[in-house]
């Protein structure tokens, strides 16, 4: 085993002033000002008519040149906000009251190619946004939309060398990575002219690297006149050229709890109060589970063992010569670059991957994957829960009364799982319904429910606010001490360096055990 | 071949297949099948690898088409001269010929098929289509955004196979329990394209600019009155 150490990514710095419109408390200007660019009042939506409105008589304004960061729990109703001001819905879903203006007009007023020429919204999934084959093909497709008069394949080479991907300009688009489509995604909303971006976690599954070079770009267009609306979890990325802060609330005037970079410092109990991440100091109260620590001279009961290993991704060879141990009841962090094979590392321990070599897996592994949507079984979250248990209830009891009572034991269990992972309330709702986070967790407790004694989890943190992802933790630190074991692939290096007792980087086919003194 | 309009050629080679589907000439299917593969086979950069076996099926097909006709005639063996095959049975000469004439017309229109699908790019006969004989752009650009997820929506089934797996759950290929996730992500998709098209400005009747260009020329006109005037004139002397 080699060891390597992990290059930490920093934020852009901000080489200029965004433009800042106030003072530390100071409202920012309302729909009347000429310089607001998008505004709302009074703005309630609800996905059916019958249903609970997801936020309700919401006021809100950004002002040209602003970069504003959007904060609130998971399923709060971030994106659903995001997609009502982006002019998307209530056309594709839901329904809406209350009015939005772009520029001091209604956003109504604006056609579909009108309105793109003065914002664009990036998608968290990256992989929901293409409709043509190719990178080039696609930025020009954006260019076709707004009639543009110039020569268009002129146009299409600057673009992509204004985001850096000139280089892969006829490069099939499924080849790209995370990072590189949300640059394109970018480059086809500067293709349109748009004067302002809604970004919807852009950085949701990208590694640290594909960060700080979407970031170093946002920054660079902020400073250059675009407006930014973001919405994300973790404001790491945007401090340096951040305009202010917003958090979601269910109702009333978001701009009134707004936070100026000047407030920022003294503002950590605004984000603690709601859950929210406010810096890198939430993984202070973290600590690694008790057990599993891994010491190179002991030989300890171990879960996982590999010896010369080699992993196919499809037919393809992807990595070879892998050699590693994971000790039972230990947590093990896979980093590395989107793409570098930390899925395909899970996969193969999983037991869906090809593998060839030696690899001997001591227990029942369960997987929890990057989209959980594609494990779910049933129509409710209740009834997820309850197939699991079900699956591994005794097939003696027999008879009307043992099965009503054994029923109801296992529905009790059902709740007490969901009722520790924070989802009881939803206990009714489909698994497809609920936000991104919540389906993670959702993923988590199936398998939990499950009792396998190898937890392989793919980005468990993702789409999590602080308090969830504090609770995924706690969570699995429980278990972890009851003598689970745990591999974890994810892109946050701290939380690996908190959390687990050995970290390995993936890269390029091969894999390296990273040393506690190297990380610093 | 690859030159010519994809719109125009498919116009050409449709009105092809309906003037073959008109007639019995054998010889004349048999003639067209081996200048459309031949013609195939000499256009540059073709896979012959991938021709051979998209040519199966037809083969199959035409394989199948000879016997159901070669047993089952349509006169009920009773007309014509009688010859043996295969020592097996009596059978009729006008049986041999209804064979002759379903299998021959499978592979002319394999032929023609071939012809077509190892020529032409399906992006710029989308882009022909939409230009030249006024298909809506949100059709248009709907089937290029569906052709392009087939390789996201393949590795998605396996995806959800493994998923299942993982969960102790053994599915079919067509399991329903596989292939509601799959529904479930293709309509989530299929709402997220609509929106993205939409947040890039694209708007069903606005103008746009064209930065596909496919243009029609004579030589499109003479490969639409070269083809069908051949076989037209085929069917007059073969």
């Amino acid at each position: 085993m080699h060891s390597a150490s992990y290059v930490r990514q920093e934020p852009p710095v901000d080489q200029g002033p965004a433009e800042s419109w106030g003072s530390p408390g100071a409202r920012p200007p309302s729909i009347d000002c000429p310089g607001t660019f998008l505004s709302c009042q009074d703005l309630t939506f609800r996905y059916g008519r019958a249903e609970e409105p997801v936020f309700s008589h919401i006021s809100f304004s950004v002002r040209a040149g602003e970069a504003v960061l959007l904060m609130g729990p998971s399923g709060c109703g971030k994106s659903t906000f995001a997609y009502c001001l982006a002019g998307l819905y209530p056309e594709y879903a839901g329904h809406m009251e209350g009015s939005i203006f772009l520029e001091q007009l209604p956003l109504s007023q604006y056609g579909p190619a009108l309105r793109a020429k003065k914002l664009s919204i990036l998608f968290q999934n990256p992989d929901n946004q293409f409709c043509m084959d190719r990178v080039d093909h696609e930025v020009m497709f954006a260019l076709e939309n707004i009639h543009y008069q110039g020569d268009i394949r002129e146009r299409t080479r600057t673009l992509l060398d204004q985001v850096g991907l000139l280089d892969v300009e006829q490069a099939p688009i499924h080849t790209l990575s995370g990072g590189m489509k949300q640059k394109l995604a970018l480059c086809t909303a500067l293709a349109t002219e748009a004067r302002m971006l809604i970004l919807d976690e852009p950085f949701a599954n990208l590694d640290p690297a594909s960060c700080t070079s979407l970031a170093g770009l946002l920054a660079g267009l902020n400073r250059q006149g675009m407006t930014l609306l973001v919405v994300d979890h973790h404001p790491r990325w945007w401090r340096p050229f951040l305009s202010r802060v917003v958090f979601m609330e269910k109702e009333g005037d978001l701009d009134a709890s707004s936070m100026t970079p000047e407030a920022f410092d003294q503002g950590k109990e605004a984000f603690q109060v709601r859950g929210l991440f406010y810096d890198d100091g939430w993984l202070d109260g973290i600590r690694r589970p008790a057990a599993g620590s891994v010491r190179e001279d002991a030989q300890p009961d171990l879960m996982v063992e590999a010896e010369d290993l080699a992993i196919y991704h499809g037919k393809t060879l992807f990595m070879e010569h892998l050699s590693f141990r994971i000790p039972k009841g230990s947590v093990t962090a896979l980093v590395g670059a989107c793409g570098s094979g930390k899925t395909t590392l899970l996969h193969a321990l999983a037991g869906i991957g090809r593998c060839r070599g030696c690899l001997r897996v001591y227990g029942r592994p369960g997987l929890v994957f990057q989209n959980p949507r594609f494990q779910f079984l049933a129509t409710t979250v209740e009834d997820e829960i309850l197939m699991t248990l079900g699956a591994g209830a005794s097939p003696r009891s027999s008879g009307p009364d043992r099965k009503a009572e054994g029923d109801s034991v296992i529905r009790e269990a059902a709740h007490r799982l969901l009722k520790e992972f924070g989802l009881l309330a939803l206990k009714d709702h489909s698994p497809y319904a609920i936000s991104q986070g919540q389906q993670r967790r959702l993923a988590l407790l199936s398998m939990v429910a499950g009792d396998c004694p190898l937890m392989l989890l793919d980005e468990p943190t993702y789409a999590q606010d602080q308090q969830a992802t504090r609770l995924i933790l706690e969570l699995l630190k429980g278990r972890v001490d009851q003598g689970l074991t745990v591999v974890m692939a994810t892109h946050d290096l701290e939380l690996a360096e908190a959390f687990a007792d050995q970290v390995f980087v993936v890269d390029r086919g091969k894999i390296f055990q990273m040393k506690r003194e190297e990380k610093t | 071949m690859k030159k010519l309009n994809p719109g125009w050629k498919l116009l050409s080679l449709i009105l092809a297949s309906l003037l073959l589907s008109a007639t019995f000439r054998i010889r004349l299917n048999l003639v067209v099948a081996a200048v459309g593969l031949t013609v195939t086979l000499c256009t540059p950069g073709v896979d012959r690898r991938r021709l051979g076996l998209s040519m199966v099926p037809f083969l199959l097909a035409a394989f199948g088409m000879f016997t159901a006709g070669l047993w089952f005639g349509a006169d009920g063996g009773t007309g014509g001269v009688v010859i043996r095959v295969f020592g097996q049975g009596t059978l009729y000469a006008s049986n041999l010929t209804t064979a002759m004439q379903l299998s021959s017309r499978i592979l002319a229109y394999g032929g023609l098929g071939m012809l077509y699908a190892f020529t032409s790019s399906a992006f710029e006969l989308v882009m022909s289509l939409m230009q030249q004989f006024r298909l809506p752009p949100k059709f248009a650009y709907g089937i290029l955004a569906a052709c392009h997820f087939f390789p996201v929506v393949r590795e998605e089934y396996t995806i959800v196979g493994a998923a299942l797996k993982v969960r102790g759950i053994r599915t079919g290929p067509v399991s329903p329990r596989r292939l509601i996730p799959m529904l479930v992500q293709a309509l989530e998709r299929s709402g997220s394209l609509a929106m993205a098209m939409e947040s890039r400005g694209f708007e069903e009747g606005a103008p746009r600019s064209v930065a596909f260009p496919t243009r029609t020329g004579l030589a499109d006109l003479a490969f639409l009155a070269g083809v069908n005037g051949g076989i037209v004139l085929g069917l007059v002397f073969l």
